[in-house]
């Protein structure tokens, strides 16, 4: 991935074949080629081991002046950068904006300080842009077409949300991201009477992802699956602190033990009440850890229109007092 | 991130919005705490819950889920209206001067080119205007009224305080607090870092969240410097290097992507990416792309990629839709046109959305090959557990395998943090039972793949018989090989020299 020097040569094997003689590992990108001289994977991680050694095992922790930078402290793609766009810590003339805060500075002759310049050491200040990989050199407030779903940022709903889109009341959703059809049918619709409440996912700190249920020592410390609810909720639904409840959006349902908390408040909004229900994400049926549900029994089908991730933060469901699952 | 972790202690203003650091992220967070005890940065936390983070903050505000980008088009919309914008910044490091074609427009919610029966926008209107030099039209003054500045403006107009209000929920006073607060950043002595994670990707527009974010930190000119930055958290040790190896369907290493179906040559595939400067002499580094796509393909493909094929352009898939990403794999498992699956560390029975859907599209699979050093939900789908995995075993068909691996602690490679930093490591104990390391077990299916397609042939074996590997042993290229593409000496016990 590093990308070394090659050239073609008889192979000696196979003499009616060319092969590939290996030369010197590359020091950067900068001597990647196009004319099929070099062999490099990844042009982003060049540099990360080269004829000097492997940069990533450097674990020397030196930090002139405590900037903060550690350059030999292993290796940051690209080039050893540790903050990128680094040229725009500056001002026009190459001067830090806040002289206490110096990453970079312009000496007449060439670009110094604690980081790996952006720009070539030697451009002066006023001829290129700080932001080297886009074609206008600066950055964008204005995407162009780079992304699907508008080169401003607009409000959107959540697929499934409790309102309409104030600013564009017909938008449903993100009018570009991609939804299968049968999924259509299971989202609820905008203001439902029967998924009245609007629920997110999150992860504890005992527990990382749906690794350390196999642990026992997390699965005591977080020993059973449950989801957070406001005292106002719990109220006008019946529901005590350490009640088992049943929460259910449009696509499945899961029996929890309710946390009922000041750390959640009903939010007003447009003259509406929205209850909140936080479903913490790490619970399943194999491991270490008891039993529990997941919080994607719950979630919807959906993703980001440019990325594709799923739409885990922000979805609708109902919620219960309940007698709890029967094994 | 554009900065490192230990960076976050040159801040003033900690902004943690779509995250939960002093949750989700503990150790990071160390550097918050640097930051507010030796310089007196202030913590800002805006969530739907007062989180572990915000319970450590000088200032909280509740927002609705799924409402960030109307929050903060708000708070663009106050520094614009409060002239608390760095100018100098803005006006040479931005592209707000420049000229956006007539006929771009944005009404009720939607930009010019919208289809609803597609689903999609015709862009061409998104663009600048370019001069007769070929370059970008600007308007230092930013008076011009179609330059991108007064389009912003007029499109940030909306997002009053009282909008912002009754969209997110969020108190009017609470909204102008932090608004006030973010606001004073724009003083070039001054920066906010803006730290984020899953509560701003896992939503239906992720990315505008974060684009809206980094709008505003570049009108506060906190992009760059000591303290600033778009910080995404990662959610896993090594995700940030998934994103640079091009770990999704339609991407390759280091950010390049797959052709598409229309893109049947090299020339033309290499015609929409020749990334001219849009203004005089800038870098506009992707002008590169061809050396690192050449350079990428010699390692893929070694000798068999040459000038004379195209660098062996015919080899790589091209695709037929915009990507296969996992909520399409599992739709075509639902439907049945997907058979076979190979999860290499990961549980999407636990991690993606609508698990009956999940349930359905992995009981029509012929086979199902789990690659992960722990028992998981998916490897065991089929397995009925009452009320937590309601299915019916018998009537599933799916032959599954596990493979079980080694992890982190037990290997040899490189992590990438979210800092972008490359770190090394090595193993510090050695593997349970039976378990391999995930680059044996493929180097193991590679090898006999290879000698079936030797043996038998195929509609097209090219790209699997000249696969460059070039390493010591075929059956298990160490870690330094794999890094450095290349065959090393080896000591005894297997590792390279």
């Amino acid at each position: 991935m590093n990308g070394y020097l090659v050239s073609e040569v008889v192979d000696p094997a196979n003499p009616s074949r060319m092969t590939l003689q290996q030369g010197k590992q590359l020091s950067g990108f900068g001597e990647y080629r196009d004319d099929g001289g070099v062999v490099g994977g990844c042009w982003v991680y060049s540099g990360s081991f080269t004829e000097a050694g492997n940069m990533m095992a450097r674990r020397d922790n030196s930090d002139p002046d405590g900037a903060g930078m550690y350059l030999n402290w292993t290796f940051a793609w690209p080039a050893n950068r540790r903050i990128i766009y680094n040229r725009a810590s500056c001002d026009l003339d190459g001067k830090p904006w806040d002289a206490s805060r110096k990453l970079l500075e312009w000496d007449g002759a060439k670009w110094t300080g604690y980081d790996v310049p952006d720009i070539s050491p030697t451009a002066k200040p006023r001829d290129v842009g700080p932001f080297i990989l886009n074609a206008e050199g600066v950055g964008r407030l204005f995407a162009r077409q780079l992304l699907r779903d508008g080169p401003f940022p607009s409000h959107y709903e959540p697929f499934e949300s409790p309102v309409a889109n104030l600013v564009a009341p017909k938008v449903r959703g993100n009018p570009v991201a991609r939804v299968f059809e049968d999924d259509w049918k299971q989202l609820a619709d905008i203001g439902s009477a029967d998924f009245p409440y609007a629920a997110t996912t999150y992860r504890l700190t005992e527990h990382f992802h749906y690794w350390t249920k196999n642990n026992h020592v997390n699965s005591v410390l977080q020993p059973e699956s449950f989801v957070e609810i406001s005292v106002e909720l719990a109220e006008e639904k019946g529901i005590a602190k350490g009640d088992w409840v049943r929460v259910w959006s449009k696509r499945g349902g899961l029996f929890a033990k309710a946390v009922v908390t000041k750390r959640i408040k009903p939010m007003l909004c447009d003259g509406r009440i929205v209850h909140v229900v936080g479903v913490p994400i790490h619970w399943g049926f194999v491991g270490a850890a008891r039993k529990g549900f997941p919080a994607n029994v719950l979630t919807p089908f959906v993703g980001d229109a440019n990325m594709e991730t799923p739409e885990f933060k922000a979805f609708m469901v109902n919620i219960e007092a309940s007698t709890g699952p029967v094994a | 991130m554009t900065n490192p972790w230990t960076d976050i202690k040159n801040t003033d203003l900690v902004v943690i919005m779509g995250g939960n650091a002093a949750e989700a992220h503990p150790c990071g967070f160390k550097w918050v705490t640097e930051a507010k005890a030796n310089r007196g940065a202030k913590l800002i936390v805006v969530d739907p819950r007062f989180t572990r983070s915000a319970s450590v903050a000088d200032y909280y505000a509740p927002i609705r889920q799924g409402t960030d980008i109307a929050f903060l088009l708000g708070v663009i919309n106050y520094c614009i209206a409060n002239d608390k914008v760095q100018w100098d910044y803005t006006r040479a490091f931005t592209n707000a001067s420049y000229l956006v074609q007539e006929g771009f427009e944005y009404e009720d919610g939607l930009f010019t080119g919208y289809d609803e029966s597609k689903r999609d926008y015709d862009r061409s209107t998104w663009e600048y205007q370019i001069g007769p030099d070929g370059y970008a039209v600007v308007d230092e003054t930013l008076q011009h009224p179609r330059c991108v500045w007064s389009l912003l403006k007029a499109h940030v107009a909306a997002y009053t305080p009282e909008l912002v209000e009754r969209i997110c929920g969020t108190p009017k006073d609470k909204f102008l607090t932090v608004a006030r607060m973010i606001s004073e950043t724009s003083s070039p002595a001054k920066a906010m870092t803006s730290m984020y994670a899953l509560g701003w990707t896992q939503h239906s527009k992720g990315a505008q969240n974060i684009r809206t974010m980094a709008m505003l930190q570049l009108i506060l000119g906190n992009i760059g410097v000591r303290g600033g930055g778009m910080n995404a958290l990662r959610g896993h040790s090594n995700i940030q290097g998934l994103t640079d190896i091009g770990l999704m369907s339609n991407m390759l290493p280091g950010y390049m992507n797959l052709p598409l179906d229309g893109e049947t040559t090299f020339n033309r595939y290499m015609s929409t990416r020749a990334f001219k400067p849009l203004r005089p002499g800038q870098t506009s580094y992707w002008q590169n792309y061809r050396k690192f796509f050449v350079s990428f393909m010699r390692a893929m493909y070694g000798a068999a990629a040459r000038a004379d094929n195209d660098w062996a352009f015919d080899y790589l898939p091209k695709l037929d839709v915009a990507n296969y990403d996992i909520l399409r794999a599992f739709e075509l498992m639902q439907k049945g046109k997907m058979n076979l699956y190979f999860c290499q560390g990961f549980n999407p029975m636990q991690a993606f959305p609508n698990r009956a859907k999940l349930v359905e599209g992995l009981s029509k699979l012929k086979m199902l090959v789990v690659m992960d050093p722990l028992q998981t939900e998916t490897a065991r789908f089929w397995e009925n557990h009452g009320v937590y995995n309601e299915v019916n075993t018998v009537e599933i068909e799916t032959e599954v395998l596990q493979l079980p691996t080694t992890c982190f602690a037990e290997d040899e490679g490189s992590l990438v943090n979210s800092g972008r930093w490359m770190q090394w490591h090595w193993p510090g104990g050695s593997p349970p039972g039976s378990a391999r390391t995930d680059t044996w077990i493929m180097a193991q299916i590679f090898v006999r793949l290879r000698e079936l397609y030797r043996k038998e042939g195929g509609a097209f074996p090219d790209p699997i018989l000249n696969l460059y590997w070039p390493y010591a042993d075929a059956e298990e290229p160490t870690p330094e090989e794999l890094t450095k593409d290349e065959r090393l000496p080896r000591l005894r016990g297997g590792r390279s020299r």
